[in-house]
C-alpha cells in the first residue's frame, strides 16, 4: 500500500525498472503518457498539444502562453488525483513537487553514466554514438530546464528523492539489483499510508482541482486546501477585486468536497498602472 | 476478550484531552486521560493498554518516547500519534517505530473515531 515514483534520465532503463517493479509488486504502472491521455479525455486538449507543453521550455512558467499554463494545471490536477490511489509505480518527473510532502510516496531516482546511456541508445536505436550522444544530452538538458522553469526545481537535487540508485553500466544484473533495492525498501513501514499522509494527498489534489477550475479566469492563482476548506490567493485591479473574488468563490463551491472558500485578492499594481487606474 | 478497549490519552493541552475523552467513552472505551507525559509514561510502564493516543510535541517527554515505551511494554498496543506539527520526517519516524496511525491537528471527533475503529478492528474488536 504505497506509491513509488521513479525518475531517470533517458536510456537509463528507468521505465523498464518501473514497469518491472509494478509487475512484481502487483501495483499499477503509470507514466506521463497515461496521465496525458487522461488529461486529454477530461479537458478536451489533444495529447499532441499536451506533449508539446512538456517539451517547450519557457524561461519561467509565467512566460508560457495562457493555454500552456492551463495545460500544466490540468496535467498537475490529473496527476495528483491519480496519486489518491495506492499501489502505483509512476515513472516520470511530472508532478514531482506535489508529492514532496506525502510520506507514503517513495521517490526514487535512477542515475547511470552518460557514456553508458549513449551506448545503450546507440545499440537500441542502431545509430552512431555521435548521434546518440546529441540526443541524450539534448533530452537531459530539456528535462532539466523544463522542470526548473515550470516547477522551480532542480531534478538533480538529491533532496527531492528518498533513494538514488546508480545503476552502473546498465547491464541486466544492474537493473535487477536496482529493482530488488526498490522493492525491499518500499516495504518499510515508513512508506505506508496513514491518515495524515492520505489527508496531505487529498489536500494537494483538491488545490490542483481548484486551480484547474479557475484556470480560465487566472492561471497564476495560488491555492491551499485543508479538508474541504480552500484558500485562494490572486491579484486583480482594485476596481474588479470584489467581482473576481465572488466569481472564483461561486465556481469553487461547486467542486465536490469543497465546504468553505476564502479568496484573498491583492492589488495588481502592474495592471492598475497599465490601465491608468 | 474484554468488552471495552483500554485507552491512554495523552495531550499536554487540557482542552484537547477534555474534548476527546467523551468522544471515546461514547463509543465504549475506557479512557485514562493524562496531561503530564511523565505520569503517562509511568502508567504505560504499569499497564498494557489496547490503544495509546499521544501528542508529539510536549515538554520533557515527547510522543516518540511514549510510542517506544508503549510498544516495548506490549507490541499489540496500537499507538496513534496526534500532532499539530506534522512533517514527512516525523510521520516516517513514527511509522518506522511502530505507530499505528498519525493524525494531524485540527481533526474532528469523526476522524478520531474512524482511526479508533480501524485500530479496534485490528485488535479483533469488531463492534466499535
Amino acid at each position: 500500500m504505497s506509491i513509488i515514483t521513479i525518475t531517470a534520465g533517458s536510456y537509463s532503463n528507468g521505465k523498464q525498472i518501473a514497469k518491472s517493479a509494478a509487475k512484481r509488486l502487483k501495483y499499477e504502472y503509470a507514466d506521463s503518457e497515461i496521465i496525458l491521455s487522461l488529461v486529454s479525455k477530461e479537458f478536451g486538449v489533444s495529447e499532441s498539444k499536451l506533449a508539446r507543453t512538456l517539451k517547450d521550455i519557457p524561461s519561467s512558467i509565467g512566460m508560457f502562453s495562457q493555454a500552456k499554463q492551463q495545460h500544466i494545471i490540468y496535467i498537475d490536477t490529473v496527476f495528483t488525483e491519480y496519486m489518491l490511489k495506492n499501489n502505483i509505480v509512476y515513472y516520470g518527473a511530472i508532478g514531482l513537487p506535489f508529492i514532496q510532502k506525502i510520506s507514503h510516496v517513495f521517490k526514487v531516482q535512477i542515475i547511470a553514466a552518460l557514456e553508458d546511456r549513449i551506448k545503450n541508445k546507440a545499440k537500441l536505436d542502431g545509430e552512431s554514438q555521435e548521434k546518440a550522444r546529441k540526443t541524450v544530452v539534448k533530452e537531459d538538458n530539456q528535462q532539466k530546464k523544463w522542470a526548473a522553469a515550470v516547477y522551480d526545481i532542480d531534478l538533480t537535487d538529491p533532496n527531492l528523492y528518498d533513494l538514488i540508485i546508480n545503476i552502473g553500466h546498465i547491464q541486466d544484473d544492474d537493473v535487477e539489483n536496482a529493482l530488488q533495492t526498490i522493492i525491499s525498501t518500499v516495504e518499510h513501514k515508513k512508506f505506508q499510508p496513514m491518515t495524515y499522509s492520505l489527508r496531505c494527498v487529498k489536500n494537494v489534489a483538491m488545490s490542483c482541482r481548484v486551480r484547474a477550475t479557475l484556470a480560465d479566469i487566472d492561471p497564476k492563482i495560488q491555492v491551499k486546501s485543508d479538508k474541504g476548506t480552500v484558500y485562494i490567493y490572486t491579484k486583480a485591479i482594485k476596481k474588479k477585486a470584489q467581482d473576481k473574488g465572488l466569481e472564483m468563490k461561486q465556481k469553487v463551491m461547486r467542486i465536490e468536497g469543497v465546504k468553505h472558500v476564502e479568496v484573498y485578492v491583492d492589488n495588481d499594481l502592474f495592471s492598475t498602472v497599465a490601465h491608468g487606474q | 476478550m474484554k468488552e471495552k478497549l483500554d485507552i491512554l490519552l495523552l495531550d499536554d493541552e487540557a482542552i484537547v484531552g477534555n474534548r476527546l475523552k467523551p468522544v471515546l467513552e461514547k463509543v465504549g472505551c475506557d479512557v485514562e486521560l493524562f496531561e503530564d507525559p511523565k505520569k503517562a509514561l509511568n502508567r504505560i510502564r504499569e499497564k498494557k493498554f489496547d490503544i495509546v493516543i499521544t501528542d508529539i510535541m510536549m515538554p520533557d517527554v515527547n510522543g516518540i518516547q511514549i510510542l517506544e515505551e508503549a510498544r516495548e511494554k506490549s507490541d499489540i498496543t496500537k499507538v496513534i500519534i496526534i500532532t499539530g506539527y506534522a512533517t514527512v520526517a516525523m510521520a516516517r519516524e513514527a511509522m518506522d517505530k511502530g505507530a499505528f496511525d498519525m493524525i494531524a491537528k485540527p481533526f474532528t471527533p469523526d476522524d478520531l473515531r474512524s482511526v479508533i475503529a480501524k485500530a479496534a478492528d485490528s485488535l479483533g474488536y469488531k463492534k466499535l
